[in-house]
């Protein structure tokens, strides 16, 4: 997007603004920018197809708005021109112009001193002396004074009230020359976007120009040059803008048609225009500090995107306060304002309130010296929108500060209010929208007593009778009275531990019933992902056919939103148990049993299970033989995945998603990541356990800065000569690289690993002090691993690390993991990883043959001899990582599937259990299993990277030892070094050996 | 440092002790301190047109050491001089730049250009890596071939010290000492990698690609004491020429060994790759022996046990 110079509120140059809109909305969708300034935000909206709301406090501002968002009427710019630079110069005239007492010419007013309101003194500049002046007021210095407040108020005059403090209303002439370049270079840009190119370019040039005397000059003399572009011509009563000052505390509304916008008008106070795509934007104006926000409907705002203020530096506070100062009401009575702090808080209540759920903000902030990030952040939290993740946008020199930075922040759900700031209005209204939701039960309408009953008859008779005797809204007006008691501070919040821990409980419940509001709301949009889980080829193989599919699909429907309704009905209660005192215990529930008849007569009955995973219990025999769980709804982690997998939210990438480093396509390429230090360390042993037979886990610590942005497939470089009580035979020579398999943090929410992409340094030193625990997947192959198996606990090692470059996040929405053997090591964190980025994540795991095969590796070792038991646990290891596994093979067939891991995946893609697009594979493994990863790759146009393996000596790139073959784009080939460039390169560039 | 300061043909170092070629990179420097305890870095072995290098495995690890056969691997003299000098000029310590060829002009090309660089303190004629096909080996293994290299060498790089590092893979290793010395050379860097050979039984093939490699690490320590006795009490005494004591120093006690065999200047590389801090325990510890023994400097130790 094109930047506006000179401009106070300069908007982000960069690309990422535009595409943070394109990746958190769609098409149509009403996109809002809280703080628009000059409406730069709001043009990039229209222009990219969606709707816009923008507001804004200053309506010079929203004028420059409408002339960005306008059809460009060339007459009308001329108009415009002449007038913005005219009426400039008449105001500074007007405002500043004074009488030299000494050469008797014309001065500048600098500054003026008050008592009472009347003026005692002036500061005054003339072209006499080079020094400042000072005279007292004389005549016609007090009878100006006095016509200010008469003069005609010209269209734009802001009337923001702006802190006006003494000794800052000097330098009026720079604040000027500022406005008018602004003003002119909006009008520059929209004489771009004209449609005549011979008018564009004559205008170009005069506009140009004129830009260019207004930056330099300062005008002082009271005559300006007059317009010469037939001013007179145009009549006042034309002017449309005379119509938008009429309007400007209105909604105004603009429509486009091919990302053209074709006309204006003013419109109703409310937001039926744009809903109904009568209106593609609306430039709210606002005067007062944030009446704006409560103008917008709750819930009506798909997505926010905003740029902030440059920081409230004291410069930027002389600005505004010269703004003030020029407005003649704040020059003549001294007005205070609201701050950029008040106008940020107002944006953030008006995205907390008008939010869609599942909806995202995404706010812009140039951040030079780290402190407004800072205060933002708090100034977020503050007001109950808390910042999920930051990027940092590199400066365009690549230098990593100064910069801007974009703070992501889900709307309206994950917003929640400090308890001492929870209006009850607002509560009561929430709750009673959610209080409408009826139950629906077997078909008929049903009380909230009989549900009761039916989901909990375990409940004891008192209990029955006195919740039956409930209402919802009787249970939803009791968590609004807990809050309204927190609010008033009737609980004593100082008493102690019990009395913060019900505050928290009462939280937690109240967020409670949002969350399950919310989720019920949205169960009637969400398909059941059963598809893939049942893939075609299953069904095929177990002799069911595409409509037994969909029946099923059909059947499963109304069993999640059964379980969505009875998990809401649970949230209820839980939160009445609180708020009334005497908890209520949930017993367990009744199975939900659904029977299934297929196309081929067979009958089948499934029993919801808890956490929402459907078992197959009965009439299974022969049929989904290996998969005796269906996993097809994982509800355990509903509360972090549901967005994800909302049907609208998570089908398209997002920017928040996608790391910063543009490594994705350039794998081989990629330097180590910047943030990245590795070094030797001395680990402290957590654990060392035996899995099976040939594999082994090993824990280690990180005590202190743990290396917080490790990256997925990197590598640590471990001295494997533990301290031992045999006899040491001889040392080691070499190190051994062993890919993190997991890493574990304590005392953070593991979403702080939202902050792991890009964050600034001070947050990483914060965070630091947390230990981590980073697991290590081995097997036995020779002297090092079997010397590394026998470290004890608590013991130390050394090891060098996080080295290498690590797995890139693409932009593709399904991420499909291939491993071989122990090569599943790596893959796991990939697959931690890509979830959270909300990545659809298939696995295909294969071995040479069951021993081969690691499995279950944090969950307790395998299971022994149990075949079945092995698969499910390899299963639940991986959906508690929220992947899907799709199938688990060994060469010779002694668990899972019979054939290679290749041919599974080939056949996948095939039959389309795997999509054909947006796609990225991810493999590790065996090198001759990675070559045929490649393969597949190639074939189905499908980005890949490969972890490799090689022998390494350094680990850090000293000695090239560990190099692979790759091509480069020209065509020649170059020997990379694995430890360095890699172990992950793209698998397109690898040149495979024979 | 105190009691260690040597001098190498012509060169003053802080210790005795500098990294072995192809070992070394600005990496180590991050991960441990070795600059005050490192005196000298030397290069990787740079050819005058880029080298690829061998195919994989390159790297077997053995009882006691390694086997390498990387093949002289490296971006060709115009990008080191490039894009490495410039990174390694951060170092504190002199810069000691390895070269190796195919043919005698590749060496004197390469000596000449580096010669023109004032970074490089040194420059190290290797002619004794034993995983190329052609040129290395073979130059130190003929004396009268090797007397005309290092002279030409010599003839344009007046200025700066040259070391000749040597190969173990002869029959008479003071012969070809004698013969780089005669050429002119200012150091002589004893030993390079040994030959050897390693085989997979369970794929009845060849442990590395090449084949075979060069053996180093602390298996090959007692040859290294060996070759160094035998040039200093051969020649290296006599012209007064300095020994780099090179092959499986891992501790204090086997660079004392060297040095007491008549090194001036003992060479780490393989140790390393298990311990990046070595050179720190290394310097120290030897000073701690030179304190217990009373000894004021190191440079009272060169050469004593074999007088």
């Amino acid at each position: 997007m094109s930047r506006i110079p000179y401009h106070p509120a300069e908007r982000p140059v960069s690309a990422a603004f535009t595409d943070c809109i394109r990746n958190c909305s769609k098409e149509r969708d009403i996109l809002l920018d809280p703080l628009s300034e000059c409406g730069m935000g709001a043009f990039e909206f229209l222009r990219l197809g969606r709707r816009a709301v923008a507001i804004e406090r200053d309506p010079v501002n929203a004028f420059f708005a409408g002339v960005l968002l306008r059809p460009a009427s060339l007459p009308l710019l001329q108009w415009a021109f002449e007038d913005v630079r005219e009426a400039c110069r008449e105001e500074l005239s007007a405002l500043f112009a004074t009488h030299c007492p000494k050469c008797g010419r014309p001065g500048t007013i600098a500054a003026v001193d008050r008592e009472n309101g009347k003026l005692i003194r002036i500061d005054y500049s003339c072209n006499c002396s080079n020094k400042p002046l000072t005279k007292k007021p004389d005549a016609a210095d007090r009878s100006a004074e006095e016509a200010i407040p008469r003069l005609e108020t010209p269209y734009w005059h802001p009337v923001l009230q702006l802190p006006a403090a003494e000794g800052i209303r000097r330098y009026p002439s720079d604040f000027m020359n500022r406005r008018t370049a602004a003003a002119l270079s909006i009008i520059l840009h929209a004489v771009e976007n004209l449609a005549e190119t011979s008018a564009r370019d004559v205008l170009r040039a005069v506009f140009a120009s004129a830009l260019e005397t207004e930056k330099n000059s300062e005008p002082r003399s009271r005559t300006g040059p007059a317009g010469k572009h037939g001013r007179a011509a145009i009549q006042r009563e034309e002017n449309p803008w005379r119509v938008f000052e009429a309007g400007y505390q209105k909604w105004y509304a603009l429509k486009t048609e091919s990302n053209r916008v074709l006309k204006d008008s003013a419109v109703g106070h409310s937001f039926s225009d744009l809903e109904a795509g009568r209106a593609d934007a609306l430039i709210l104006v606002g005067t007062g500090p944030a009446p704006e926000a409560d103008g917008l409907c709750e819930g009506s705002i798909d997505g926010m995107v905003c740029s902030v203020p440059p920081s409230r530096s004291s410069h930027d506070n002389r600005l505004f306060a010269i703004q003030a100062a020029w407005l003649r009401k704040a020059w003549t009575e001294g007005a205070h304002g609201a701050t950029v702090d008040a106008r940020i808080s107002s944006a953030a209540h008006a995205l907390r309130r008008s939010g869609k759920a599942g909806s995202s903000a995404h706010i812009f902030i140039r951040d030079d010296t780290n402190t407004g990030l800072h205060d933002l952040l708090n100034l977020l939290k503050k007001n109950g929108v808390r910042a999920e993740r930051v990027t940092h946008l590199p400066a365009a020199d690549g230098s990593r500060r100064p910069g801007w930075y974009c703070v992501h922040a889900p709307l309206h759900r994950h917003s929640h209010l400090p308890a001492e700031r929870i209006p009850e209005a607002a509560l009561r209204n929430k709750l009673a929208a959610a209080a409408k939701v009826r139950f629906r039960l077997h078909g008929t309408k049903t009380t909230s007593g009989k549900i009761l009953h039916a989901f909990y008859p375990q409940l004891d008779e008192t209990e029955i009778a006195s919740v039956a005797k409930l209402s919802i809204e009787d249970l939803l007006a009791g968590a609004v009275e807990s809050f309204a008691r927190i609010k008033n501070g009737r609980l004593r919040m100082r008493k102690g531990k019990s009395a913060t821990a019900g505050k928290r409980t009462a939280l937690q419940a109240w967020r409670h019933i949002a969350l399950d509001g919310e989720a019920l709301a949205a169960g009637d949009r969400d398909t059941i992902r059963l598809a893939r889980a049942l893939t075609l080829r299953r069904l095929e193989r177990e002799g069911l056919t595409a409509e037994d599919a969909d029946a099923l699909r059909g059947m499963l429907r109304p069993v999640e939103i059964e379980h969505r309704r009875r998990e809401f009905a649970a949230g209820l209660l839980r939160a009445w148990g609180k708020v009334r005192g005497h908890p209520i215990r949930i017993s367990k529930k009744p199975a939900i049993t659904i029977i299934w008849k297929t196309a081929k007569n067979r009958t089948v009955e499934f029993t919801l299970g808890k956490n929402g995973i459907l078992v197959a219990s009965r009439g299974t025999e022969g049929l989904l033989s290996t998969w005796g769980t269906i996993s097809y709804l994982n509800l355990e982690r509903r509360s972090v995945n549901w967005r994800r997998n909302h049907p609208r939210l998570g089908k398209k990438p997002s920017a928040e998603r996608i790391p910063l480093e543009d490594s994705a396509a350039t794998g081989a390429e990629a330097e180590p990541h910047a943030g990245i230090s590795a070094a030797d360390r001395e680990l402290k042993v957590i654990q060392n356990k035996k899995i099976c037979d040939r594999h082994f886990l090993l824990t280690l610590e990180l005590p202190k800065h743990p290396a917080l942005d490790f990256r997925p497939g990197q590598f640590f470089h471990i001295l494997c000569d533990p301290q031992t009580r045999e006899k040491r035979t001889y040392p080691l020579t070499l190190r051994r690289p062993l890919s993190i398999h997991r890493v574990r943090y304590s005392g953070f929410d593991p979403a702080a690993l939202a902050w792991t992409e890009d964050i600034p340094d001070e947050i990483r030193l914060a965070l630091a002090d947390h230990p981590a625990q980073i697991d290590f997947l081995y097997r036995l192959v020779g002297e090092g691993t079997e010397r590394l198996s026998r470290a004890r606990k608590g013991t130390f090692l050394k090891a060098i690390g996080p080295c290498g470059n690590g797995f890139t996040i693409g932009e593709e929405h399904t991420a499909v993991i291939v491993a071989g053997g122990i090569g599943i090591a790596p893959l796991a964190a990939l697959a931690e990883r890509l979830r959270f980025y909300g990545k659809e994540v298939l696995v295909y795991i294969g071995a040479v043959e069951k021993e081969m095969l690691t499995l279950a590796v944090t969950r307790g070792g395998c299971p022994g001899d149990d075949d079945r038991g092995m698969l499910n646990a390899v299963e639940q290891e991986f959906r508690g990582i929220g992947a899907q596994i799709l199938t688990v093979c060994t060469d010779d067939g002694s668990l899972g599937e019979k054939g290679l891991v290749t041919e599974m995946l080939e056949r996948g893609i095939r039959d389309g259990c795997v999509p054909r697009e947006s796609v990225r594979l991810y493999a590790c493994g065996p090198a001759g299993m990675l070559r045929a990863v490649a393969g597949i790759a190639e074939r189905h146009s499908l980005p890949c990277e490969v972890s490799l393996e090689e022998r390494m000596a350094c680990g850090i790139g000293a000695c090239h030892g560990c190099t692979v073959t790759v091509a480069l784009p020209d065509g020649t080939r170059q020997k990379k070094r694995v430890c360095r460039e890699g172990p992950v390169f793209q698998a397109r560039d690898i040149v495979w050996k024979d | 440092m105190e009691g260690l300061n040597v001098t190498l043909g012509g060169l003053r170092l802080g210790t005795p002790l500098l990294s072995a070629s192809g070992v070394y990179s600005l990496d180590y420097e991050q991960l441990a301190s070795c600059a005050p305890y490192m005196s000298a870095a030397v290069t990787k072995s740079v050819t005058l047109h880029p080298r690829p290098g061998n195919p994989e495995p390159r790297i077997h690890e053995t009882r006691a050491g390694m086997l390498n056969a990387i093949g002289l691997q490296n971006p060709g003299i115009a990008a080191f001089v490039a894009e490495e000098i410039p990174k390694l000029r951060a170092l504190e310590v002199p810069l000691i730049a390895s070269v190796a060829g195919s043919e005698v002009d590749e060496y004197v090309q390469c000596a000449e250009i580096l010669n023109a660089r004032e970074e490089i303190h040194a420059i190290e004629l290797n002619v004794s890596c034993p995983n190329v096909e052609k040129g290395g080996i073979e130059f130190g293994c003929d004396p009268g071939v090797l007397e005309e290299l290092v002279a030409r060498a010599k003839k344009v790089v007046p200025g700066k010290t040259l070391i000749v590092k040597l190969t173990p893979n002869v029959t008479d290793i003071a012969a070809t000492a004698q013969a780089a010395v005669n050429g002119g050379a200012n150091a002589l860097c004893i030993i390079n990698t040994l030959r050897g050979m390693a085989i997979d039984i369970e794929k009845q093939k060849p442990a590395l690609a090449n084949k075979i490699g060069g053996l180093s690490g602390i298996g090959i320590h007692p040859v290294a004491v060996y070759a160094v006795y035998k040039c200093y009490t051969a020649c290296c005494k006599k012209h007064n020429v300095g020994i780099i004591g090179l092959g499986g120093v891992t501790n204090a006690g086997e660079a004392l060994e060297l040095i007491l065999a008549g090194a001036t200047c003992v060479g780490i590389g393989t140790a390393m790759f298990r311990e990046p801090n070595v050179f720190e325990d290394v310097a120290k510890e030897i000073q701690a022996y030179l304190k217990r023994k009373g000894i004021a400097s190191v440079n009272e130790l060169i050469g004593k046990a074999v007088g």
